[in-house]
């Protein structure tokens, strides 16, 4: 099922993380490996990668994937034969239906499948099984943005297109910290800036490196963003700025949407008293947005991740309704989607609320859909959607779960219940690429190997209606097969083979694209007739294609609804009158703050991939919270020193991090850490399970939260070739580093344990430094003359610096004055310490940076031009120019503090 | 006119004396040095050297005869002093006239000392002290015989480094549990030892020497456990003696050395000691750096400048067996103190420091001995080491570094 090229050929695919859904270039080493590169004809990023897409190709790595599949037989996974995994799932699935009926089975899919794998899961489901309880780690993502979308424009369509971020005047940003999760558009942006001088809006209760370059930073209080644009648009209709005719022709319920707007916020004032934004800059904006014809207004998690974030996409979508900027070129909503096939999962309809193709469940929907599956037993209502859905299995109503591709143990809100929630089930069954993940530690029966990045082959669509091939470069490891092959001999075992005659992801994508086009006739925004007879050859070769590709060609079009033509049954938009805006759950003295939760540059989700790459775990290698000095001061919470975030749902012990870039009153804390690799700093489980009543999207930004000191006595690291088992009761955190594993810990034990613990790690042989009465204890292990081994144990305000350490661990050789200094954490003499990697691409450290700064360069592309930090991906270029100004005028650098 | 000074004993402490006096008091006296050696005062640390053929013996003269000549001294070399009249202020030497003085020091300094076992008399039973012994110990080496070295102290080392090195097996006999217990904590000792047997040393620990077998000449030794090890040669090397004699037959006051007060008086007016053979404050030095500090109190004392020696914070800071090792002050650890250890066993390096009361009071180390001085001045100086001591265990230059940023 996979052609790999035996030259060793550059292969042309995508990036599995975000959903721009960057070009790649993956040419195999042959041992293994690849070298990645950006595909400069890729029309979504033209060669650019980030650091995290360029890291790929230390993602590879085969130690931690899952290689056969595992059935649980008394408490332990055993290895079975892929006959015996697939006839116990399909049996089991069998007798629970027949026993409980079609909802006691889910779904919990991943917007990290390819289309074709999302395509035959959700047709097994919906179309065959009879239940509509297949939702997907989107509902966390964008499904505010399909809600959205649905209310306005009668379909989730996404109306503009990429070309507009370098067409547009005025690029507002809202809830989008794109500089870090969208580099390489926000790259675009930034150089549509540079050379057409757009302007820039960010809008964001945190100041992001998004925020660093903008024309203005409006900080507002979170979940405020609807009275910010209900200001707005009371403000277009007082300054005389709206487009009637647009409005007249193509839309109904303005009037209704402008009153509601005016009571939420009529003017500028009431906007600013709304937001707590000053009425200077809220003027400003105003004004700025009503004088740019071509504005771009982007969204993203923070407009999304709400339990009002379908009324919030609808404020913002109301705004370019109602001056008709909206299809055209620089003039378009534009909802950034988070993982690389979102689009593709919401096309082939992988969503509860949706049926397939951009249908919904409608009774001539589900007709049209029957007949052309075949299938008599469709399902006829919509099915339960993700949080809603892991609350059905706590109660014991859905007993039968199949999880692919995603880690809900770590994503979902009230995380600590969802796991407890899954000892309830009597069927759990879990396709994954990795052995080990919270969700596989929590109780698994089946686990299913599914081939990962580089070996699966299908499609995948950006946030731009962009279709690219996913193409293999790498063999398949092991016993690993492709997920819509997976489903499908599923399908085939409960009967339903004909339905399931797949023979490959290129037959799957021709019924999907069918599918598209079947009875559409214009009447559906998603339509793709255009490729349902793509030859086998045609559709490996298929180049990136924007939707619609409809088979008649004269019907061609980038972008949607310049013409006012939409997919509601009146062929109009609507404008929706939002909510009052306000946030669920109080803030109270027990919980006086709200816990603001999103990414960081170099990670990815649960960093199941990212986490394997030592580049990416340079930047930010510990789980933290951050949060305004203010509330620091008021809290009891010093910068670096450890807290305890509590919140109705759960606990964490986090780094703290002091910033002004935080908001009074708010934490931020980053998604990507698990039990996988941190002792207490999963924060799904902080987070509440309030949900949007239309999207059913979770608020996973605003659950109120309460901050403590957590005291250790002790801190230090470890260095180790491979995984360990650390001794009980610590904090810890564990990052990839060149050569190993690196973990940073914190302890409360007694110091003594340390030296017992690594000679039981280590062996014998051991250089050591003690000094007990200072609380210090720090030793190596050697294989011939590169470090095996090394901890360092030292008093909290001291723990040693591991960045020194760090680059002698990854020498296969050390000289003997860097074996004599080793345990000191200081680097020999005249070896300058490059301190913590800012930019990840090129490796390049702090102290390098900070050195060339001190040497006389005074922007970030003078650093690049020396350095090269800053000259690929560009997203640490804000953290270059704040390292310049902060830089004291030409004084040098300290050299690295052991503290 | 100069006064006239004798000094008795040409070893390191008297040619240090000499060079102090020549600087603070040039041409105040006429000096005399009356020594028992046939050659120039040399270098008696680095014998082991000459022994393992690391320096020639004529690298190893502290100083030229021309300097001596430049500085007056009338040197007398292989004359043995055999009287110290005290009333008549002159002393008398073996097959020549007395000299008179009006000031005598006393640089006698020691003898090895010979077990008092059955066959210690036996013929290839030596000691390992000067330039002579040396000689003898080459010539066994390069016999490629068989040589037991009894003692397990720095002399010892020295001797059974430089006999293997020059080609003879050796066996050293130790009474102690560790190698210099003297100098060494055990787990400096321990490290020495594997340091010692890579260099093909067999090293046995408590074990005490019982007797030597031989008829005429030694063919073997027996411990007291019962082991017997096969030797052509033995040579004791297990404490030293100071070389009282002639202090004590002139009726100056000797305890274990002779008894020196702080400006280095014995108890006879004018009459001095330093080095070995002196006892201050109850302490016989072993070890050349006190001598030389006596030596620098005397040379002031003797010029009129005002003068005490308040005893010396003991350093030992030498190659033992081509194996750097330093150790000074409270080296042990005494109750109330804390050690800090940095040890690399592999790499041959082991740092101990003793810090008490906020001040580092003590300090071992082996293989890595770059930053001995350092830490002898912090223990002589008594500077208060918290600033310092996250990094003082990896050197000056880093510590420096540190501060300067």
């Amino acid at each position: 099922m996979n052609s790999i090229d035996s030259n060793l050929r550059a292969t042309r695919t995508t990036c599995p993380y975000c959903g721009v859904g960057c070009g790649v270039l993956a040419t195999p080493d042959g041992r293994g490996g690849a070298k990645i590169a950006g595909d400069g004809e890729h029309p979504a990023n033209f060669g650019r990668l980030c650091s995290k897409g360029s890291a790929l190709g230390e993602t590879l790595a085969l130690e931690s994937r899952l290689l056969h599949p595992m059935i649980r037989c008394k408490g332990t996974l055993e290895r079975v034969a892929w006959s015996d995994a697939l006839d116990h799932v399909a049996h089991r699935l069998q007798h629970i239906i027949a026993r409980d009926g079609p909802d006691a089975v889910a779904f919990y899919l991943s917007g990290q499948m390819l289309t074709e794998d999302y395509y035959v899961a959700n047709k097994l489901m919906k179309g065959f099984v009879g239940s509509a309880n297949v939702d997907t780690n989107s509902r966390l993502c964008m499904a505010s943005t399909v809600a959205g979308h649905r209310r306005a424009f009668g379909a989730d369509t996404v109306p503009g297109c990429y070309e507009d971020l370098d067409e547009a005047d005025l690029l507002v940003l809202v809830g989008s910290n794109a500089a870090w999760c969208h580099p390489v558009l926000f790259q675009r942006m930034v150089a549509n800036r540079q050379q057409r001088g757009a302007r820039m809006v960010v809008i964001d209760p945190r100041r992001t490196d998004t925020a660093e370059d903008a024309e203005l930073f409006l900080g507002l209080r979170p979940g405020t963003d609807t009275a910010l644009f209900s200001g707005l648009l009371a403000h277009l209709a007082d300054t005389g700025a709206l487009d009637h005719d647009y409005i007249r022709l193509h839309t109904a319920g303005f009037d209704e949407a402008l009153a509601r707007a005016r009571q939420i916020a009529g003017s500028a004032a009431a906007t600013a008293l709304a937001t707590g934004l000053s009425e200077a800059d809220v003027a400003t904006f105003f004004k700025l947005f009503r004088e740019t014809a071509r504005v771009v207004t982007l969204y993203s998690q923070g407009v999304n991740q709400s339990a009002q974030g379908t009324d919030k996409v609808n404020a913002i979508l109301n705004c370019h309704l109602a001056t008709g900027r909206i299809g055209k070129v620089g003039a378009s909503p534009f909802s950034l989607t988070g993982q690389p096939n979102a689009m593709g999962g919401r096309e082939v309809g992988g969503l509860a609320n949706q049926l397939a193709a951009h249908m919904a469940f409608t009774p001539p929907d589900i007709d049209r859909v029957r007949r052309f599956w075949k299938a008599p037993h469709i399902a006829t209502h919509e099915g339960l959607k993700a949080v809603q859905m892991f609350e059905a299995i706590a109660r014991g109503e859905i007993k039968a779960l199949w999880v692919i591709g995603t880690n809900p143990v770590v994503s979902l809100p009230n995380a600590d219940v969802v796991r407890e929630a899954l000892n309830k089930l009597e069927l759990f069954v879990v396709s994954e690429n990795v052995r080990s993940n919270d969700t596989v530690n929590a109780g698994v029966h089946v686990l299913l190997p599914a081939q990962a990045w580089g070996e699966k082959s299908g499609t995948v669509t950006n946030s731009e209606r962009r279709i690219s091939r996913q193409r293999a470069f790498l063999p398949t490891p092991g016993e690993a097969r492709p997920d819509w092959w997976i489903v499908s001999e599923v399908a085939r075992r409960l009967g339903f083979g004909p339905a399931f005659d797949f023979n490959s992801e290129a037959d799957v994508f021709r019924e999907h694209a069918a599918l598209s086009a079947f009875e559409n006739d214009g009447a559906r925004d998603f339509d793709i007739g255009g490729l349902a007879q793509l030859s086998d050859d045609a559709y490996d070769a298929m180049m990136p294609v924007l939707w619609p590709m409809r088979a008649d060609d004269s019907r061609q079009q980038e972008r949607f609804f310049a013409d006012g033509r939409f997919y509601g049954n009146d062929r109009k938009a609507r404008f929706i009158a939002p909510e009052m805006p306000a946030l669920r759950g109080e803030t109270h003295p027990g919980r006086p703050l709200r816990l603001n939760t999103g990414r960081i540059r170099d990670q990815w989700h649960t960093m199941t991939r990212t986490g394997l790459s030592q580049r990416l775990g340079a930047h930010l290698p510990a789980p933290f919270v951050e949060i305004h000095p203010d509330d620091a001061l008021r809290h009891g919470i010093t910068d670096d020193s450890f807290a305890r975030v509590t919140t109705d749902y759960g606990q964490c012990i986090l780094k703290a991090v002091v910033s002004p870039r935080a908001q009074r009153g708010t934490l931020f804390a980053p998604i990507h850490w698990s039990e996988a690799n941190s002792s207490a700093a999963r924060v799904g489980a902080l987070v509440a399970p309030f949900t949007d009543p239309f999207s059913g999207q979770p608020e996973s930004k605003a659950t109120p939260a309460s901050i403590a000191p957590h005291e250790y006595v002790f801190r230090g690291f470890v260095l180790s070739r491979s995984e360990l088992a650390l001794p009980p009761g610590l904090w810890w955190a564990r990052a990839a580093v060149a050569g190993g594993q690196g973990y940073l810990f914190a302890d409360n034990g007694d110091l003594a344990r340390w030296p017992a613990w690594l000679k039981q790690i280590a062996g014998d042989d051991l250089a050591e430094y003690r000094d007990f009465g200072g609380g210090v204890f720090r030793a190596a292990s050697f294989a011939g003359e590169r470090i095996e081994t090394c901890l360092f144990v030292g008093p909290a305000h001291d723990g040693g610096d591991w960045e020194v350490v760090k680059g002698l661990f990854a020498a296969d050789h050390l000289s003997d004055d860097q074996r004599r200094l080793l345990l000191s954490g200081h680097s020999v003499e005249g070896v300058a310490n490059a301190g913590p990697v800012v930019c990840a691409c090129f490796g390049v450290g702090r102290g390098s940076i900070c050195d060339a700064i001190a040497a006389g360069a005074k922007t970030a592309a003078e650093i690049g031009a020396k350095l090269k930090a800053g000259t690929n991906c560009g997203s640490c270029i804000p953290e270059l120019k704040r390292l310049i100004a902060q830089a004291p005028a030409a004084a040098p650098r300290p050299a690295a503090a052991v503290g | 006119m100069s006064e006239p000074l004798v000094i008795v004993g040409n070893g390191m402490a008297a040619a240090r004396l000499v060079d102090e006096l020549a600087k603070s008091a040039l041409g105040r006296h006429a000096i005399a040095v009356i020594g028992e050696e046939p050659r120039l005062a040399y270098n008696r640390v680095l014998l082991s050297s000459v022994l393992a053929g690391e320096t020639a013996s004529h690298e190893i003269e502290l100083k030229p005869a021309q300097w001596w000549r430049d500085r007056g001294v009338t040197l007398k070399y292989g004359a043995l002093a055999t009287e110290i009249d005290v009333g008549r202020r002159e002393l008398k030497i073996e097959g020549e006239e007395s000299v008179e003085f009006s000031r005598l020091v006393l640089a006698t300094g020691s003898t090895p000392l010979r077990l008092n076992v059955p066959g210690a008399e036996l013929a290839g039973v030596h000691t390992f002290r000067d330039s002579r012994d040396v000689d003898l110990l080459l010539t066994l080496a390069a016999q490629r015989k068989r040589v037991v070295v009894v003692g397990g102290g720095l002399l010892g080392l020295e001797a059974a480094y430089g006999l293997a090195k020059a080609g003879a097996t050796v066996t050293l006999v130790h009474l102690m549990d560790r190698l210099m217990e003297r100098q060494l904590d055990p787990a400096a000792a321990l490290l020495l030892k594997t340091l010692v047997e890579r260099k093909s040393i067999a090293v046995l620990l408590n074990a005490n020497t019982a007797r030597i077998h031989g008829t005429t000449h030694v063919e073997s030794v027996e411990l007291a456990d019962g082991r017997q090890i096969e030797a052509e040669a033995v040579i004791f090397a297990a404490g030293i003696r100071p070389n009282v004699m002639l202090a004590k037959e002139a009726g100056l006051s000797v305890s274990r050395g002779i008894v020196v007060d702080d400006h280095l008086q014995t108890s006879a007016d004018g009459i001095f000691a330093l080095g070995e053979c002196a006892e201050h404050r109850g302490i016989c030095y072993g070890l050349v750096e006190p001598a030389y500090q006596q030596a620098r109190v005397l040379a002031r004392h003797l010029a009129g400048k005002s003068a005490a020696y308040a005893g010396s914070v003991v350093a030992t800071n030498l190659k033992v067996s081509g194996v750097a090792v330093f150790s000074a002050g409270d080296f042990m650890g005494a109750d109330g103190s804390e050690s800090m250890l940095l040890s690399d066993h592999r790499r041959g390096t082991y740092k101990k420091l003793v810090v008490a009361d906020g001040r580092l009071t003590g300090a071992v180390l082996i293989g890595d001995t770059a930053d001995a001085l350092w830490y002898l001045e912090l223990i002589r100086g008594r500077e208060p080491i918290a600033r310092i001591r996250k990094e003082m265990m990896f050197g000056r230059a880093l510590v420096l570094g540190a501060r300067a940023a």
